[in-house]
């Protein structure tokens, strides 16, 4: 055993099992993914058109982000977790929004741990589901407030209502439409940059 | 307490052989020093003791490590943790917690130390290396120094009989080398075993028992402490290594200090710095009343301990950083922050920061199109930093001291007359340290002026025509 | 100076604790940001949202936050007085938007606004111990360490990687997004992600070489519990700001 030192039982052991270098791993993609969402994404969120379209935004970036976390981490609950960061992220703005994360990343795992967690389609489907469910979930609150706002705004209840239903009918399925293109598109940006720069340094 | 048995090993990463063959034996309350050029296996060595190879950085091993009567594929690392503290290069990225006394905690925590025992080694760690001062500071507030400082403190905090420090000095200023003195020196006293990998062997000169020198992946030779003091400078540089006395090389060059400089009425001088103040919130300037004039071929040094300003003072050169007061004239004329850019370059402290491409080559041309004369002094000075054969390489695949020669050779590259530098050469051997004297001198002699900002003495001995005092 | 008395004195500085919002209990902090940012959100009148936010600042105060105490009521009575506001001579639609915009952001900004609360003066090693108290996994624990502790960084490392890239002539210019969008937006993100796999992997060796592993339980140096003192004052807290929905 000795003399190659690779049939050392640690090494056996830990295979398949997140280690501590993985969950470290996992915070810093976490960083990346809150770093492009300040930078990108918050100046956005200050319209309601930008809220519409922040998520497809950010997913041009964010694909290369998750790209790279699927290959280092490539193990059972890594999906899992980060959507829960995610989603504890989002608990310092919206709560609501929140639970339809971590419904999007029970989702996400599900469909990893039953496909074939190496390829490239199942990473696209993962970071599709998990980014989409946060655009979901962001409108629950829109929804709620415009119940709230129709008693504050009286005289522009007309206005209002004209608001809430191009924002909740035709608007909502045309920013679901550009959230699951981008995330798509996101993340054959991703496979593209990780092959251009992360294979070729030997970091994956 | 640690022995090596014909061991061999190569990493995954590559089809070479980093060890060749070694054979090492280290008794209990040794210190014993490695040193030898980059890539030469050290650092390696060092991973032996933390089993951080092969289990972090992953290879094939072969022959037997076994320390504190442990062997080391028997352990883990996290368990080798309770013989072995260790301490790295790199302060920055060593910390896990925001605040010092947390730091010091966190091994002793990790272990699973009940309450009482924590503090009292949380306590006797800070006592022992001198940083009760700094407990309860957020680490942000810290010097390099103050950081290297807790790492050892947090390294020693559960009482590991042995310690590993990797190139601990290569950011520090000459105080806090000396700090760091001590407390090795301290701990060598209470009878710990001591390993330590480093360039910059003069501080430590007189505390080593033992000198190894490695060179190739082998053994060169093995030399008790006052042996290795016998040699001269010159012999240790002929094999690689850096000198040994730097304290008499300081003479012959003109030394000023920066707010005594009193400016001639000329300002037709390459750079000139009139006046200028500069303070990061309204309470303390860091820089006041800096007059600086650089003429075409001179190579200036700034020295003095981190903290005192030098990248501030550079990064207003360079017009990343607008001055409060005060007038910077660049040929001449009065220049604005937003030019200075365009006409000065900045080289670093961490090219992790300076390289965006994906092989040397792009990278090298990233500046400038690519013309004939361009193309001719590119290949030039890679030859120059010897990195030819590595053209194609992704530069985030190159060691760091390859990285640091290219982000260097960058600024040859650039089209402007004024180039600052910050540490250029911490952490690099002794042939790598000439390299860069070279390029340096080849710049001066093209009529460019430059800025170092250093704690390299023999580097500053070698090339600099001039030395600031911060 | 003893010896025993030099090592009484650090004794003393390791183990001091700060005032009482300091060490107010984390878990609790953390129900009252979710419980008063929310019950703030749908407040049915002006008056529950007054009330809501008088208790707010009344947090920050206590907790020695003066200064964003006082952020927090000009940013209140800034857009309090927008909503009121009825330019003469403007069309519908801005009008609507005055009025809307108002109570929006006052709504919206309650989740930051408590937020930053929680996050001042908290001991991120305090947020840790609360969570292990709550029985969460370590291996998570370690990933919501490791974000706290390197988010502040990460605006540093920007601006290092958009300095060179300004000095390289590849800067985040008008002249680059427009003429090569691609190519910049590679050149700022590549090296933040290689900075962070870098820093990722030397965190993870310092922790490794420092004992960090998955199944050894961990007993911070710093007590973290929930006092009846904390407990009452969040019930109390709570009950004023559920009930300010029903004050007419």
């Amino acid at each position: 055993m000795s003399e190659t030192g690779l049939t050392s039982k640690k090494k056996v052991k830990n295979k398949g099992k997140l280690t501590v270098r993985d969950y470290i791993t996992l915070g810093m993609m976490m960083i990346l993914v809150y770093v492009i969402y300040t930078i990108i994404g918050l100046p956005l969120a200050t319209t309601i058109i930008g809220n519409i379209f922040l998520h497809a935004v950010c997913s041009l970036l964010w694909g290369t982000v998750f790209m790279l976390m699927y290959v280092r981490v490539n193990k059972k609950w890594g999906p899992l977790i980060f959507g829960i960061l995610i989603g504890i992220m989002q608990i310092f703005n919206l709560w609501i929004t929140a639970v339809a994360i971590v419904i999007g990343a029970i989702v996400a795992e599900i469909i990893w741990q039953r496909w074939n967690k190496e390829s490239f389609k199942t990473m696209t489907v993962c970071f599709s589901v998990q980014i989409t469910s946060w655009y979901l979930g962001m409108f629950i609150p829109l929804i709620i407030i415009a119940d709230i706002e129709s008693i504050a705004a009286e005289n522009y209840l007309e206005l209002f209502t004209k608001v809430k239903e191009l924002v909740v009918g035709p608007l909502f399925f045309v920013g679901l439409f550009s959230v699951i293109t981008c995330t798509v598109i996101g993340a054959f940006i991703g496979k593209r940059l990780l092959k251009k720069h992360f294979e070729k340094a030997g970091l994956i | 307490m640690i022995e090596l048995q014909n061991v061999s090993f190569s990493y995954d990463s590559s089809d070479e052989m980093i060890l060749n063959n070694v054979n090492l034996s280290i008794k209990e309350g040794e210190f014993v020093l490695l040193v030898g050029n980059s890539g030469c296996g050290k650092t390696t060595i060092t991973r032996f003791l933390n089993v951080l190879a092969p289990d972090f950085f992953e290879g094939e091993l072969k022959g037997t490590v076994i320390v504190d009567g442990k062997n080391t594929n028997d352990v883990t690392i996290q368990e080798m943790s309770r013989s072995v503290g260790s301490v790295f290069q790199d302060p920055r990225s060593q910390f896990f917690t925001l605040d010092t006394t947390a730091e010091l905690a966190f091994s002793c925590e990790n272990v699973g130390l009940n309450r009482q025992d924590t503090i009292k080694r949380v306590v006797e760690s800070a006592e022992l290396i001198n940083v009760t001062h700094l407990l309860g500071k957020s680490v942000f507030e810290l010097s390099s120094g103050e950081k290297q400082a807790i790492a050892l403190a947090s390294a020693c905090a559960h009482k590991p009989k042995i310690l590993v420090l990797d190139e601990p000095s290569a950011n520090l200023d000459q105080d806090a080398m000396v700090r760091l003195k001590h407390n090795l020196e301290s701990l060598k006293t209470r009878g710990h075993t001591i390993v330590v990998s480093e360039h910059r062997i003069h501080y430590l000169k007189d505390l080593c028992d033992k000198v190894v020198h490695i060179s190739n992946g082998v053994i060169e030779s093995i030399l008790t402490g006052d042996e290795f003091q016998k040699k001269s400078n010159e012999e240790l540089n002929s094999s690689g290594l850096r000198s040994l006395s730097v304290d008499g090389l300081k003479k012959g060059l003109t030394q000023k200090t920066i707010s005594a400089v009193h400016l001639e009425k000329d300002k037709k001088n390459l750079l000139v710095l009139e006046q200028v103040d500069f303070s990061y919130n309204r309470a303390e300037p860091l820089l006041k009343n800096i007059n600086l004039s650089v003429n075409q071929g001179e190579i200036i040094g700034l020295i003095g301990n981190n903290g005192t300003g030098k990248t501030t003072l550079m990064e207003l050169i360079c017009g990343l950083k607008k001055q409060k007061s005060g007038n910077i004239y660049i040929g001449g004329k009065k220049v604005k922050a937003k030019s200075r850019i365009e006409q000065t370059y900045y080289v670093m402290q961490d090219s992790d920061y300076q390289l965006f491409t994906e092989s040397v080559e792009k990278e090298i041309f990233l500046d400038n199109k690519k013309t004939e004369s361009s193309v001719e002094t590119g290949v030039e000075i890679l030859k120059l930093m010897g990195l030819s054969d590595f053209l194609e390489r992704h530069p985030a695949s190159l060691s760091g001291g390859q990285k640091q020669r290219l982000s260097i050779a960058i600024s040859f590259m650039k089209d402007v007359e004024i180039i600052c530098f910050d540490e250029p050469t911490s952490g690099l051997d002794y042939n790598s340290m000439q390299r860069i004297v070279k390029l340096f001198k080849r710049l001066s002699s093209m009529g460019k002026g430059i800025i170092v900002a250093t704690h390299d003495l023999e580097f500053i001995t070698a090339c600099c025509t001039a030395v600031y005092n911060m | 100076m003893t010896t025993n008395a030099i090592k009484r004195d650090t004794t003393k500085i390791v183990t001091e604790t700060g005032s009482f919002f300091e060490e107010f209990d984390p878990r609790l902090k953390l129900l009252l940001v979710v419980c008063v940012s929310t019950l703030t959100f749908i407040a049915p009148t002006s008056k529950a949202l007054l009330i809501n936010y008088s208790i707010i600042v009344l947090l920050y105060m206590l907790s020695g936050l003066y200064r964003s105490g006082v952020k927090v009521i000009i940013f209140v009575s800034v857009f309090y007085t927008i909503s009121l506001w009825e330019p003469s001579g403007a069309s519908e639609w801005i009008k609507f938007a005055l009025n809307l915009i108002g109570p929006l952001a006052i709504r919206i900004m309650s989740y930051f606004i408590m937020g930053t609360w929680m996050a001042g003066k908290m001991r991120i090693g305090d947020f840790v111990s609360s969570l292990e108290q709550m029985h969460i996994p370590k291996g998570i624990i370690i990933t919501v360490a490791v974000v706290f502790r390197y988010l502040p960084t990460a605006r540093d490392e920007l601006y290092y990687i958009s300095s060179t890239m300004k000095l390289r002539g590849i800067g985040i210019s008008f002249k680059n997004i427009i003429l090569h969008p691609i190519r910049t937006l590679e050149y700022s993100i590549i090296p933040l992600i290689l900075r962070c796999l870098t820093i990722a992997d030397e965190l993870s060796v310092s922790a490794m070489t420092r004992g960090l592993d998955l199944e050894t339980k961990r007993i911070p140096y710093r007590e973290v519990k929930i006092t009846i003192q904390e407990a009452v004052i969040t019930i109390v807290i709570l009950t004023i700001v559920v009930s300010s929905r029903f004050i007419t």
